[in-house]
């Protein structure tokens, strides 16, 4: 019984061919993807099953339990789903449905779950990208200040800034917000993503979208700011003790362009692979944010969703956002062997 | 593996603060004897009042007793749910770890799974399918927080594996159960017994999220309820919200300030790689 890993290290390294650099990421790119499939298969087969373990038969539960529903529907429904069929063919079935997209109909809109679902993903990804840089920029920035101030009250400042970030229910956090900022010191707007009415255009509205975005993206952002501030620290102490640091020392570089141009490059490294784990984990802290601060994204419509009891829609929600955060990571895999040439992509 | 707690100030510092959640948690019956429902006052009391120190909320019931009351429900949901994972952790993370191969394969790329599909939303999903009640959200938090104690557990058996020791215990013949569980986890526990207490963290702050979407057990006074509950009247009354918001950050840091110190105690190799400090 051998560790896998140690039988992968002893295959002969097939013979070195000369592929560009583009080529080579696309081709990495489509390895990633297809190692995508299986993971989507099982994101429906979840999906499937929880359909079942519902209360009653999956037809009230597509049917959005909404009491909304037509017999007519409802018998349409059934027949739809095979569900006099046996449980594999059903199955197969909706997941073939799924794998076109068709994620069914919520009667509470009156629209395709899929359209739904598409009017509110640029919402949510304006969100999550604006979360995303925001948590990466500070978090590595006051890292580094800390690292670099080691033992002084401004690094015991940023990690009491983080500790407490991390221990704040992000609900409650930005429910805190809305209290300081928007209702007692009356600087930013409570909630939604525009000015209703405000017939705002170009530039205008722009600025008055990005006013409504400062406070569900700072929420949201906090959290994962005071984890990559802390790994940040770590990372940047650890790299000073390296012996690039030591040579580039000896070579007589000045202490500041040690620290940006030879530390930040390596020491950013596990942040960004931090930040790619996590994507999955920040699209679920949108639900809740988006739902405090009423940004009409995919977690608003979750939100909504949930209180319709719409389950289906519900579903769709999830196995598309679990497709989000599978393209995400792609997009992270690419960025880091950006980041850092020496990581070969095979 | 001896310490002293008092050489190590996080350790210390984390023990003190969750020992005083743990002491009011234990106390809640006897300080506040009356159910946290019960309306005993006039609504919207702000804190300090006449004989509530936390005010009260929207219905007139007493927000230092459902603080108190909440604690209870928030650690045993805690605890519960991390040692319900950690179980689930130890076992996968250990086979996959100890017969690698194809067995290693399928349950890692299950773990990897579980951890693109969004946590929240999936603990949202599966409460609102299964109706909220406090064994499905205890389900749902465990089905969410599993996977990265797997893969950690695997982590660790995998480096132990290949040592001498195990391949004594191999040549002399013992059980892979055996081996497994009387002699590789225990040389791992100090890492899982840290993860486990983060672990009860996440739980309590995904258990809070969800009473606070409404999707806790309506029958159990819980500090996610109550701050759902004063989100409507925040404008108003930002106590009702804000005060169980400061026990739940509370309680989260000092489970936190706890784990790192007990990082530190534990695994002082590794906690120095990580701190430097």
């Amino acid at each position: 019984m051998s560790e896998p890993r140690h039988t992968d290290a002893a295959a002969p390294s097939p013979a070195p061919v000369r592929v560009s650099p583009a080529r080579q990421q696309w081709l990495y790119a489509r390895r990633r993807l297809v190692q995508g499939i299986p993971t989507v298969f099982l994101i429906i087969t979840g999906n499937f099953f929880l359909l079942h373990l519902a209360p009653g038969d999956p037809a009230d539960v597509l049917a959005g339990e909404a009491g909304a529903a037509t017999a007519e529907f409802m018998a349409q429904l059934r027949a739809q789903f095979g569900l006099d069929e046996p449980l594999y063919l059903q199955y197969f079935k909706y997941l073939l449905r799924t794998l076109t997209l068709d994620l069914g109909y919520s009667f509470r809109y009156g629209e395709s779950n899929l359209t739904l679902i598409m009017d509110r993903l640029s919402a949510t990804l304006l969100l999550m990208v604006t979360a995303v840089t925001m948590s990466i920029l500070i978090g590595s920035v006051l890292g580094l200040i800390a690292a670099v101030r080691r033992g002084t009250v401004v690094e015991a400042m940023i990690l009491l800034a983080a500790v407490l970030a991390y221990a704040a229910p992000t609900f409650w956090l930005g429910l805190m917000f809305i209290v300081l900022f928007a209702i007692k010191l009356n600087w930013l707007p409570t909630s939604g993503i525009s000015t209703v009415g405000a017939g705002y255009t170009g530039l205008q509205y722009a600025l008055d979208v990005a006013r409504h975005l400062i406070l569900p993206a700072t929420t949201l952002a906090l959290f994962y700011f005071a984890l990559y501030a802390r790994l940040m620290r770590a990372s940047v102490l650890e790299n000073l003790g390296q012996n690039y640091v030591i040579t580039a020392r000896a070579k007589g570089l000045a202490p500041r362009r040690i620290i940006l141009r030879h530390v930040l490059r390596n020491a950013i490294l596990p942040v960004v692979t931090m930040a790619g784990v996590q994507i999955g984990g920040m699209l679920g802290g949108s639900v809740i944010v988006e739902s405090v601060f009423g940004w009409p994204g995919l977690g608003l419509l979750a939100f909504e969703a949930l209180f319709a009891r719409d389950l289906n829609l519900l579903l769709g929600i999830l196995f598309l956002g679990s497709i989000l955060v599978v393209l995400a990571n792609l997009a992270v895999d690419l960025a880091y062997a950006i980041i850092d040439p020496r990581v070969t992509i095979r | 593996m001896a310490f002293r707690v008092t050489a190590n100030p996080l350790l210390l510092a984390g023990t003190k603060l969750l020992s005083a959640v743990i002491l009011l948690a234990a106390l809640a019956g006897v300080l506040f004897p009356e159910d946290p429902f019960e309306m005993v006052g006039r609504p919207f009391l702000p804190p300090l009042s006449d004989g509530f120190l936390f005010g009260t909320d929207t219905l007139g019931r007493d927000i230092a007793a459902a603080v108190a009351h909440g604690a209870r429900v928030s650690l045993a949901i805690g605890v519960i749910t991390a040692l319900i994972s950690t179980f689930f952790g130890v076992v996968v993370g250990g086979v996959a770890g100890y017969y690698g191969g194809r067995i290693d394969m399928l349950l890692m790329r299950t773990t990897e799974l579980f951890q693109t599909v969004p946590a929240f939303l999936l603990a949202i999903v599966v409460v609102a399918v299964l109706q909220p009640s406090i064994y499905t959200v205890i389900s749902a938090i465990v089905i969410v927080s599993w996977a990265p104690l797997a893969r950690l557990v695997r982590g660790e058996v995998v480096s132990l594996r290949s040592r001498e020791f195990v391949q004594g215990c191999i040549a002399l013949g013992m059980s892979d159960a055996r081996i497994l569980f009387r002699q590789i986890l225990p040389n791992a526990l100090p890492s899982i017994i840290v993860a486990a207490s983060v672990a009860v963290a996440t739980s309590i702050l995904f258990e809070s999220g969800l009473s606070f979407l409404g999707l806790g057990d309506p029958n159990v006074m819980s500090w996610g309820l109550m701050i759902g509950i004063g989100r409507s009247v925040i404008r108003t009354a930002w106590w009702i919200a804000g005060i169980p918001g400061i026990a739940v950050l509370i309680t989260v840091l000092a489970i936190n300030l706890f784990g790192d110190g007990l990082n530190e105690a534990l695994n002082p190799r590794s906690a120095q790689r990580n701190s430097k400090g």
